[in-house]
């Protein structure tokens, strides 16, 4: 089973934007977390009932989708039977509840994944996204809000999860950083979110771990990040990084991290590529455990 | 006089910046008792970089790499948090150095 590639997330783009004038949309055959969460995300914000005419009605019913966005499922499906492999869509609305949410998500994989670190990696990742997607899916003119949702596919030994919203987009919530914007005129800025240390916020109190890490995990764990925000998406895996710009844009952000089932995760090794600086030695730091 | 702090017992979960920041507050105001040293137990929870960041990387900051030594033991730690938690401490405390530098 293949990684999501670019293409496909551009023409599911452009699908959507089909929506705005033709009030339907033709979907791929083969739905992924990431067409759940961005049809959703896209219904709730505009206020459209979602009408789900496909095969994975009663899988988008399992995985709660209308539930999420505050809609009436169309049939009633046994939710009991998912076995691990899915991840209920879940609404991200303030940060008291992603802690929360980021432990549910993990263990929910806990049935594929190979050993309790891969699980505690998932857990802290999606903290730091979740967190993220809070603090940037609004304006400030409603309340935050997010989806997240997952699969795992054992067979096909990948997993996806994706975390989508509607707010201000990575390029405005960077603008906020005076540092960064003279290179944001000539930069991809989902590529720069996914750099350590790139960050909305100036004077460089906060650091921009979210996607740093799941570029991390990505790349040294033979898995896939995408970021997708306006007109820009952003690909990582093990030997390769794409940007690219999209005809249609997406009006906020959302992310699609996915995994090789057969690979544990590990985000110690991700910290340790972290850049440190030389002004403290590992002698200054080797007695503060006990 | 040492003080054990559960930290689990405090917060459900070890992330988000606000949490942190909580955390902090608190760990400062038992910090400035005088002569007390503090023992905080992570029960080996998961810890997020932002968690990390705002709770222990800015106690660090806010003491001095020296204090921080003196006052604070961190006991029951996975690998990987002790790994953000240096990170994290010597983002902080270097950042200040290299700023303490720049102005005098």
């Amino acid at each position: 089973m293949d990684y999501t590639f670019i293409y496909q997330v551009k023409q599911f783009i452009n699908e959507i934007e089909k929506l705005k004038t033709d009030h339907r949309a033709a979907l791929p055959k083969f739905l992924k977390p990431f067409h759940f969460a961005t049809l959703a995300a896209y219904c709730r914000k505009s206020n459209t009932k979602l009408d789900l005419n496909h095969e994975a009605l009663s899988y988008a019913v399992r995985m709660g989708l209308f539930e999420a966005i505050d809609q009436e499922p169309p049939v009633t499906v046994n939710r009991h039977s998912q076995n691990g492999n899915l991840i209920e869509a879940t609404a991200v609305v303030c940060e008291d509840t992603i802690h929360k949410s980021s432990i549910n998500i993990s263990e929910m994989f806990a049935n594929c994944a190979k050993d309790k670190e891969t699980i505690s990696s998932i857990e802290i990742m999606m903290a730091e996204l979740l967190g993220n997607c809070v603090h940037h899916s609004t304006d400030g003119s409603d309340t935050p809000f997010g989806l997240v949702c997952g699969q795992a596919w054992q067979n096909g030994g990948i997993a996806q999860i994706c975390i989508a919203d509607k707010g201000i987009g990575i390029r405005e919530s960077l603008a906020g950083n005076p540092e960064l914007q003279a290179r944001l005129e000539s930069s991809n800025s989902c590529e720069m979110a996914c750099e350590y240390g790139i960050t909305g916020k100036p004077l460089g109190n906060h650091s921009g771990y979210g996607l740093a890490v799941a570029k991390g995990l990505a790349k040294n764990f033979d898995g896939k990040l995408l970021v997708v925000s306006g007109h820009e998406i952003h690909a990582a895996s093990k030997n390769q990084e794409k940007s690219s710009v999209m005809d249609c844009p997406w009006d906020g952000t959302f992310i699609i991290f996915e995994w090789n089932l057969n690979i544990p995760l590990n985000v110690t090794s991700v910290y340790d590529t972290f850049p440190t600086s030389d002004t403290l030695s590992e002698d200054d730091l080797y007695d503060i455990f006990s | 006089m040492t003080s054990l702090v559960k930290i689990s017992d405090h917060f459900d979960t070890l992330s988000s910046r606000g949490l942190g920041a909580q955390a902090r507050a608190e760990l400062l105001s038992k910090v400035n008792e005088e002569g007390i040293t503090i023992t905080l137990d992570f029960n080996f929870e998961n810890l997020s970089p932002s968690f990390a960041d705002e709770f222990i990387g800015i106690v660090a900051l806010n003491l001095g790499l020296v204090d921080f030594k003196k006052k604070i033991k961190m006991i029951n730690l996975s690998e990987s948090s002790k790994s953000i938690i240096k990170h994290v401490i010597n983002r902080r405390v270097s950042q200040n150095k290299e700023r303490h530098e720049l102005t005098h």
